[in-house]
């Protein structure tokens, strides 16, 4: 049994289009993915294509229109359950940390909220987390603008640490850092990996990044799942055309610009078609044809790699 | 000036800030050269003065900023000697500049019409008529989609990357001699960061323009640049051509860069180097080499004395600010 299973969860936002029209936007369409111990799933997409929804899902800020989100195999249920085996670290840790409060009080408050632990036991691991992200237990009295953007990642990691949860829900958690930081923050999570156990849903638009520290990749667009599988596969040997995109457009190190500079410059189509059963790429996909249009692809291949593509 | 190709030349450019009375030093003699058709990248962490050089090389500095020393000389008029109001006969039509975040540095209350306009009113000598054709132009240049409706529209009602393309737009208007570019593509996506990379650099070969392009990915800039600043801590502590420093770094800082970057640890499930500690923060003054604490090399002398920039011979002439550059013991030019 899988530690978190995802079955077709779709979700819509109601959109205003200027004066009393309403339009339903759809942000999740049929997202279905599981996720095992110890395993690092990263989520890959373009902005605008369900990543951060799909993450608010997962950790119960929002419900699901349609579909079932099942934990050891039981549905998710109860707010609070959730709430300490799975915890959340967010992109900007200037924002995601209060500024009023020491370090020990943002740490000690889910203790208090989600355990019965005495006074003196929620100390000591609230120094264990410190320690173990790379803190010293005596900065613990700071207030979060005293520590430099790589510590205070590590104080939201500790903070998402503290109730021992399953899995850990990192959005774009290390974007918003220099590369010397992000390197460290990306050492301490497969640390975690692989000290205790725990699961991470990686969301990130870097795919050097999910390169380095992901087991599985999951890529998404317009709120679907195109492709999904073991990194070395979809990375490695991608299959659907967008992923392929996706993988030119990364820069490649000393690769001059200069020699690809004479291709034609193209701009397709933004926007997803937001009706009917289709497929979602098709507007900007160089391989699509009638097909496309007419029905919507289904996931096809093995656990290692499965594609959402009539074209492969 | 002596070099006619030379179109922005930067000396010894100090910024302060004066922060509760006391003065902090964000930029120490930076120095540089852009000609045309070059693309001068300047890469470096956040907090390293990249902006701060930008910035100050447009005239842009505010309270409480100032600028302790240095020159800047655009085709030899030295910008900084300039009142504010004859600077900005320079700024847009010699000079232009486009910022990080595409979204907020358009006005929400005017239309990209009208924005884009602007430009061409102030120094384009046009009549309406041309300037609505000409503002039609930049569009195509920049590859809009639906040039006409995306003239009627605000800033809110398009995505990113179309607006760092109104940006474009907006700064290429009056066909700039320089433009300096500060993390043009950071905010983006990577299928729109490719593209907006490849407009750059159409339009600077069209024009044969300078660029200075200012970025923290050292990836984005290997692609574009020719030549490479690297920056710590307000100090250029770097500099050299682009293919140079991914073969091999000189400077202990760029070295420590460049072995952080993750394509070096695909799939390989290693950990990876970082460089441990931080970035001396505001204020904070080291009576020797500015990232000698975070430094595997640093010696004695580091510790005591600042390095100067200097220019190692048998290394093609390239600059860097360390006593112990990453050069084979043999062939040192260094004193």
């Amino acid at each position: 049994m899988s530690l978190l299973s995802v079955h077709k969860i779709s979700k819509s936002y109601k959109e205003s289009t200027g004066f009393l029209g309403i339009n339903e936007k759809k942000v999740l369409r049929e997202v279905s993915f599981q996720l095992e111990s110890a395993q690092i799933l990263a989520v890959v997409g373009e902005s605008g294509s369900g990543k951060s929804t799909l993450a608010r899902q997962i950790v119960m800020l929002e419900q699901p229109d349609s579909g079932e989100i099942f934990l050891h195999g039981e549905p998710l249920q109860s707010e609070a359950t959730v709430h300490q085996k799975i915890r959340m670290i967010f992109q900007n840790p200037a924002a995601s940390l209060n500024p009023h409060k020491r370090i020990y009080q943002q740490l000690e408050e889910p203790l208090i909220n989600c355990g019965d632990l005495s006074q003196s036991e929620r100390g000591n691991r609230i120094r264990e987390n410190l320690e173990h992200v790379g803190l010293s237990a005596d900065q613990a009295s700071r207030y979060p603008h005293m520590f430099s953007g790589g510590q205070r990642q590590r104080i939201a990691i500790a903070r998402a640490l503290i109730l021992k949860p399953e899995i850990i829900v990192a959005d774009e958690a290390v974007s918003a850092l220099d590369v010397s930081i992000q390197a460290q923050i990306l050492n301490l999570i497969l640390d975690l990996k692989d000290e205790m156990g725990m699961s991470w849903l990686f969301i990130a638009h870097d795919i050097s990044v999910v390169n380095v520290i992901a087991d599985r990749v999951m890529v998404l667009y317009a709120g679907k799942v195109l492709e999904i599988g073991c990194v070395k596969d979809v990375l490695g040997n991608p299959l659907h055309p967008y992923t392929r995109k996706l993988l030119q457009c990364v820069p490649k190190m000393g690769a001059s610009l200069k020699i690809v500079c004479n291709e034609k410059l193209s701009y397709p189509d933004i926007d997803p078609p937001s009706m009917g059963s289709v497929c979602v790429y098709r507007n900007r996909c160089p391989l699509a044809d009638k097909i496309c249009g007419e029905s919507e692809p289904p996931m096809m291949g093995s656990a290692s790699q499965s594609v959402a593509c009539f074209k492969v | 000036m002596s070099d006619p190709a030379v179109l922005l030349e930067v000396e010894d450019l100090s910024v302060d800030f004066e922060l509760r009375g006391v003065s902090v030093n964000a930029i120490q003699s930076v120095s540089l050269k852009v000609s045309a058709g070059e693309t001068v990248g300047i890469v470096g962490e956040s907090g390293s003065g990249k902006s701060v050089t930008s910035l100050a090389i447009m005239g842009l500095i505010r309270e409480p900023g100032f600028l302790r020393s240095g020159a800047v000389r655009i085709f030899g008029q030295d910008m900084l000697k300039l009142s504010s109001r004859q600077r900005r006969k320079y700024l847009g039509r010699d000079i232009a500049m486009i910022f990080q975040e595409p979204t907020e540095s358009l006005n929400p209350v005017f239309t990209i019409a009208q924005q884009i306009d602007e430009a061409l009113k102030r120094h384009g000598g046009m009549n309406r008529t041309q300037r609505i054709n000409r503002t039609l132009e930049l569009m195509k240049i920049v590859g809009m989609p639906g040039p006409e409706k995306t003239l009627r529209s605000w800033p809110h009602q398009l995505s990113g990357g179309m607006n760092q393309r109104v940006m474009i737009a907006m700064a290429v208007a009056c066909n700039p001699s320089l433009l300096i570019a500060d993390e043009p593509t950071t905010a983006l996506d990577v299928t729109v960061q490719e593209q907006i990379l490849h407009l750059l650099h159409k339009l600077q070969q069209e024009n044969n323009m300078g660029m200075i392009f200012i970025t923290h990915d050292l990836s984005v800039v290997s692609t574009i640049a020719d030549k490479i600043i690297v920056m710590y801590a307000g100090q250029v502590v770097e500099i050299c051509a682009t293919n140079d420093l991914f073969q091999q770094a000189l400077h202990p800082y760029t070295e420590a860069l460049l072995k952080s970057l993750p394509e070096n640890y695909s799939r390989t499930n290693k950990r990876m180097d970082s460089i441990k500690g931080s970035q001396p923060g505001a204020g904070e003054t080291l009576p020797g080499c500015r990232f000698q604490p975070r430094c595997t090399y640093a010696r004695e002398r580091c510790r005591q004395q600042a390095p100067a920039l200097n220019t190692i011979e048998n290394y093609s002439s390239r600059t860097v600010r360390c006593f112990y550059p990453l050069v084979s013991d043999n062939d040192t030019g260094n004193t």
